[in-house]
């Protein structure tokens, strides 16, 4: 099912949690490498991380074959523009920063690409086969009746979402179209994960009715 | 009446017909844009719409919220040691190929009263007429301001970034700017122009060419800009034509 993506998603705990600070090591090794010398500090900062650029760049679905490259740059604009990051500042967010820009360069350009594929015109040898349709397919298609509950179902159902207020809506959905859990939630909202809950509870309420009537009211929210 | 299956149909219909009717998954500006609560209300409820039925805009927000802390999704290989460890290896190759950054000469304390101490000496001998040897010639020294600018234009699309403000310090001799690249097609030549915030042409180049990262570096003597807001246009080049690329605003301070 399409919104299970994140079902193995590991988190080790629900409640918030601000980010630790970052560590002396890190801060030392900046330091070093501003100051010129690399005693092992490249490699302290690329070990720590190459591996949370290269998951965020590969968790993008359409970038997932440049996410070695994208995590690379992004390190080795860090480090050549090492000097730019100030006493006091936050390595993390800093590179955190140059990662942003390589990502929507990179995003851009998939997009380009995108663009002028759909523009190419189709050459007739592509178009051989087109009309010779499986023969199994009107055998697995629901019959009239079936399909015409089925679309029923659903505009009931988008209808029941579309009327919670803006917030638990995009709760809700994330709840059910992507099956994320609270604080996975929380962190693309950027609410609090006790409000997630609240509002999840909320909207289940309020989607009850709708719920009971189409769908044998059975629970399928999960927690 | 349905059951359970029935629901998850339903569910991934809607799903689908939502992300029919809402269009193109958000583009990371404009996922930034929400993070940093930037859009108004009635753009964040259209964008939310969007993120509810594009898992990849959802996971990024998350992921942007838990970084360093990103695990891998579904699809993501679980890197090991030893893997990250390889890939150093080559990234160690890469990056011993590239100029060492100059290092950063940061102001310290014992410096004044050393100072204080090699003056006073010097003066002495001075004084007492003593001959002192030749001063070695003094050597150039030059601090580079570096500013990566975002474009704020791009195809015609109205992309929202703030013009990036770039503190020029007194003692800056060289602005060094970092123009993304927002158009991947590729021309046999690219050309910039920087004009003032009334319009008045200050600088215009052509014959620039990307670096291997994508950007293109500008390099200006620092006196170049007074404290203002710029327009920076790139332009792409093909024969006698050509086309505006992306424009940047770059605020001095």
């Amino acid at each position: 099912m399409p919104w299970k993506f994140w079902k193995d998603r590991r988190r080790p705990a629900e409640s918030s949690s601000p980010q630790p600070p970052e560590d002396e090591e890190i801060r030392a090794a900046v330091r070093a490498l501003q100051g010129g010398t690399d005693p092992g500090a490249s490699e302290l900062i690329y070990r720590r991380y190459y591996r949370p650029l290269f998951n965020f760049f590969s968790n993008q679905s359409e970038l997932r074959e440049e996410a070695d490259d994208l995590a690379q740059a992004t390190l080795l604009r860090a480090f050549q523009n090492i000097r730019q990051c100030r006493s006091g500042e936050s390595f993390r967010a800093w590179l955190w920063k140059i990662g942003e820009n390589v990502w929507r360069n990179a995003a851009r350009e998939k997009r380009a690409v995108k663009r002028s594929a759909r523009l190419e015109p189709l050459e007739p040898a592509d178009l051989q086969g087109v009309d010779a349709a499986p023969a199994n397919v009107a055998d697995a298609a629901p019959n009239p009746e079936q399909a015409a509950l089925a679309e029923e179902r659903m505009k009931v159902l988008q209808k029941a979402i579309a009327r919670l207020p803006a917030g638990m809506r995009l709760c809700t959905e994330l709840r059910l179209y992507q099956d994320l859990k609270y604080r996975e939630i929380s962190d693309v909202t950027g609410i609090g994960v006790n409000t997630v809950r609240s509002q999840l509870f909320e909207a289940r309420q309020r989607l009850k009715p709708v719920l009971d009537e189409y769908f044998q009211g059975a629970d399928f929210w999960g927690t | 009446m349905g059951g359970r299956d029935d629901f998850a149909t339903a569910l991934e219909a809607t799903m689908a017909r939502r992300r029919e009717e809402l269009g193109e998954p958000p583009t990371p500006d404009e996922l930034l844009a929400y993070r940093n609560g930037r859009l108004d209300p009635a753009e964040r409820e259209l964008l939310e719409a969007r993120i509810a039925v594009h898992p990849d805009a959802a996971r990024a927000l998350a992921d942007l919220a838990a970084f360093p802390d990103v695990e891998p999704g579904p699809g993501t290989p679980d890197l090991s040691e030893e893997e990250i460890g390889a890939r150093w290896q080559a990234f160690r190759t890469r990056l011993a190929g590239l100029p060492r950054p100059e290092p950063v000469h940061r102001p310290v304390l014992w410096r004044l009263p050393a100072a204080a101490v090699l003056t006073i000496g010097l003066l002495t001998g001075y004084l007492a007429g003593r001959s002192s040897a030749p001063e070695p010639p003094a050597r150039p020294a030059l601090n580079v301001t570096i500013a990566e600018v975002a474009p704020v234009e791009d195809q015609g699309e109205t992309v929202r970034a703030p013009a990036a403000p770039v503190e020029l310090p007194p003692d800056s001799g060289e602005l060094v700017l970092i123009l993304g690249l927002p158009d991947t097609r590729k021309y046999s030549g690219y050309a910039a122009e920087i004009r003032d915030r009334e319009g008045a042409p200050l600088w215009s180049g052509s014959g620039l060419r990307p670096t291997p990262l994508g950007t293109f570096q500008l390099s200006f003597p620092s006196g170049t800009f007074a404290p203002g807001t710029y327009r920076i246009d790139l332009f792409g080049v093909d024969g006698a034509g050509r086309k505006r690329l992306a424009h940047y605003e770059l605020r001095v301070l």
